[in-house]
């Protein structure tokens, strides 16, 4: 099993795994690898961080109810839910949650026991140089609260004593391969990339860690928070360009990853609340391209030195589609609009009287009432909202209408697919459901999705032609 | 072979039509021509039954082939109700071109012997949507599925 070790530093983190997880249950190939993401944010209690757990739980639910053959274990479905996700507490056969438990509850004047120090020691007129009051007061239970400088010191003793590094040395194999996601204006994670990345080339004691391809996405501010003098709150947007600045030129002569991508806005188009123990922030086009930049990354070779990527949009437009996205988005809108369209099938199905494959399939009112297909409307619910935050926000990735059942060759915006409307799908599904063999296995979850997935690229292919 | 007495049951035989002629010899000889005349494209007539099994046979496969759900029982049902009217029309049609009906109750022998092929055709079609439903690949919906 290759695996990819992704970790996810900081609230941007978390909502570009987010975003990886919508790709990948739409049908985006990991290139055979088996993702294991590692949530690294020491905000306790953050719903985004229980929100992402639960999401990736439900993944893995429908993933593994499609390659559960009873006895056997099958292959895995080409299309939707297509690649494997693992947690770290699983590849280390360990049943409490490691990765719920990263945070520290203290104040960071605390954390580094600076009433220990005497008023005259020089490390304590090294503290008050480093640390504002603020920081020092800071409770670490809500994160840095964008100060790299406080997570430098904590994050740095949060990787090498945590049972998940720990864990994550033992399981780093030859082929296997380490991505990093980190946003850089903020604090946990500007500071826990190059530090992160510092630990990964220092480990002499295991090679295939040292060695492995690493690659990292850095996401440049592209949302401003309200005025902190209004909210009361300690971060202030303003200086998320000279924060980036100052961690670009020391990015520059440190980094060590094989592809280090840049993703980020022109301006920050989007101004979200000031609350640091919420962060409730809506998806973001900007994180689905850092989503991309691990797909990306999988399906390329070592290089020779380091390669910095970034990609660019065809127009700027406030809301994008296939044509002012540009050619390069094709993958991106098709996996979006193919989930889309299976949401229309999750939905329409169960009442649907007389659907043939309610005989020959055993698609009947068990089945939709069964663990595996609701588990399905749950991640498609969940995977609507998402794409509804996408396609609303600033800058909107709405590349695709899905409102209309009756006219759905209109699908895809800027293009018109020759499916009329859904029953075009159901006839599709039909007749992919002829091609096999009724004892090829016996899992109706899994036919559902071969069929719905064949059903629904034949029509969406033309996407990426 | 006389394929009308398939209709026997619905149209009568040849013996009830030209009895009521029988009092009247013209008729009577002109009655037993038509019956014949009627006898010797009767094959034509047994024919047009099987436009129950193309019928059939077009739903399950070339219609169910196209969208537009067309694997609902409504749409079994009209196939059912096309085949009946069709052979209806089609086997008088053609009775009437082969076999004008001139004689008094001739018109009505034609009549029956169009219901009966109807019915017949009809009865194919179940027969055929039988076959299909439980043995044969479709994207139909299986209605008649044991």
């Amino acid at each position: 099993m290759k695996k990819v070790f992704v970790f996810c530093v900081g609230g941007t983190g978390i909502r570009v795994m987010k975003s990886i997880t919508m790709l990948m249950a739409s049908g985006m190939s990991t290139n055979g690898y088996t993702v294991i993401p590692v949530i690294l944010d020491p905000h306790l209690d953050l719903e985004e961080k229980k929100n992402l757990h639960s999401l990736i739980d439900n993944y893995k639910d429908i993933y593994n109810k499609t390659v559960n053959n009873g006895t056997s274990t099958l292959n895995p479905l080409d299309g939707f839910f297509n690649s494997s996700i693992v947690t770290i507490n699983e590849l280390n056969n360990q049943q409490n949650d490691t990765q719920q438990a990263v945070g520290i509850k203290e104040k960071f004047r605390s954390y580094i026991k600076e009433a220990n120090l005497s008023t005259d020691d020089l490390n304590n007129f090294f503290v008050q140089t480093l640390f504002s009051s603020k920081n020092l007061d800071s409770p670490l239970s809500v994160g840095f609260k964008g100060n790299p400088n406080v997570g430098t010191v904590v994050l740095g003793e949060m990787i090498e004593g945590a049972d998940w590094f720990k864990a994550f040395k033992t399981h780093c194999e030859k082929d296997d391969r380490v991505f990093i996601i980190s946003s850089i204006f903020g604090g946990t994670g500007a500071s826990g990339y190059p530090l992160l990345e510092k630990k990964i080339r220092g480990a002499e004691n295991e090679p295939a860690v040292k060695n492995t391809i690493m690659g990292a996405v850095t996401v440049l501010p592209y949302y401003g928070l309200k005025d902190p003098n209004t909210t009361g709150s300690d971060i202030d947007s303003a200086n998320f360009y000279t924060k980036t600045k100052s961690a670009l030129a020391y990015y520059e002569n440190t980094v060590q990853s094989d592809y280090l991508y840049y993703v980020g806005e022109k301006s920050l188009r989007q101004v979200y609340e000031n609350d640091e123990k919420k962060q409730e922030d809506t998806a973001n086009f900007i994180e689905l391209v850092a989503a991309s930049a691990l797909f990306d990354f999988l399906s390329r070779e070592k290089p020779e030195k380091r390669q910095y990527m970034t990609r660019a949009i065809e127009n700027d437009a406030d809301s994008l589609d296939l044509q002012s996205l540009g050619s390069g988005y094709k993958d991106v809108v098709k996996c979006v609009a193919d989930y889309m369209l299976l949401r229309a099938l999750v939905l329409n199905l169960p009442n649907e009287d007389y659907f043939p494959l309610s005989q020959d399939r055993g698609f009947n009112d068990d089945f939709y009432k069964d663990a595996a297909f609701q588990s399905l409307c749950r991640f498609t619910e969940k995977y609507y909202n998402w794409y509804s935050e996408l396609s609303t926000n600033k800058r909107a990735f709405a590349p695709i209408h899905y409102d209309d059942m009756h006219q759905m060759n209109g699908w895809i915006k800027t293009m018109q697919l020759d499916a009329k409307d859904d029953s075009y799908y159901l006839l599709k599904m039909l007749q992919a459901s002829n091609h096999y063999e009724q004892d090829d296995h016996s899992n109706s979850f899994r036919f559902f999705l071969q069929f719905a997935y064949e059903a629904i690229d034949f029509f969406t292919k033309k996407i990426n032609n | 072979m006389k394929l009308l007495y398939l209709y026997k049951w619905i149209a009568g035989s040849m013996t009830d039509f030209i009895n009521q002629f029988k009092d009247k010899e013209t008729l009577y000889q002109q009655a037993r021509a038509w019956w014949g005349q009627l006898e010797q494209w009767s094959i034509l007539i047994v024919i047009v039954i099987l436009l129950g099994v193309l019928l059939a046979i077009w739903y399950y496969k070339p219609y169910n082939e196209q969208p537009g759900r067309h694997y609902k029982p409504k749409y079994w049902f009209i196939f059912l109700g096309i085949t009946f009217f069709l052979v209806l029309i089609t086997t008088f049609l053609l009775e009437y071109i082969v076999v004008e009906p001139r004689l008094p109750g001739a018109l009505s022998v034609e009549i029956r012997i169009a219901l009966g092929n109807a019915i017949y055709a009809t009865l194919l079609y179940f027969i055929t949507s039988f076959v299909w439903c439980n043995w044969l690949p479709t994207n139909a919906y299986r209605l008649l599925k044991i």
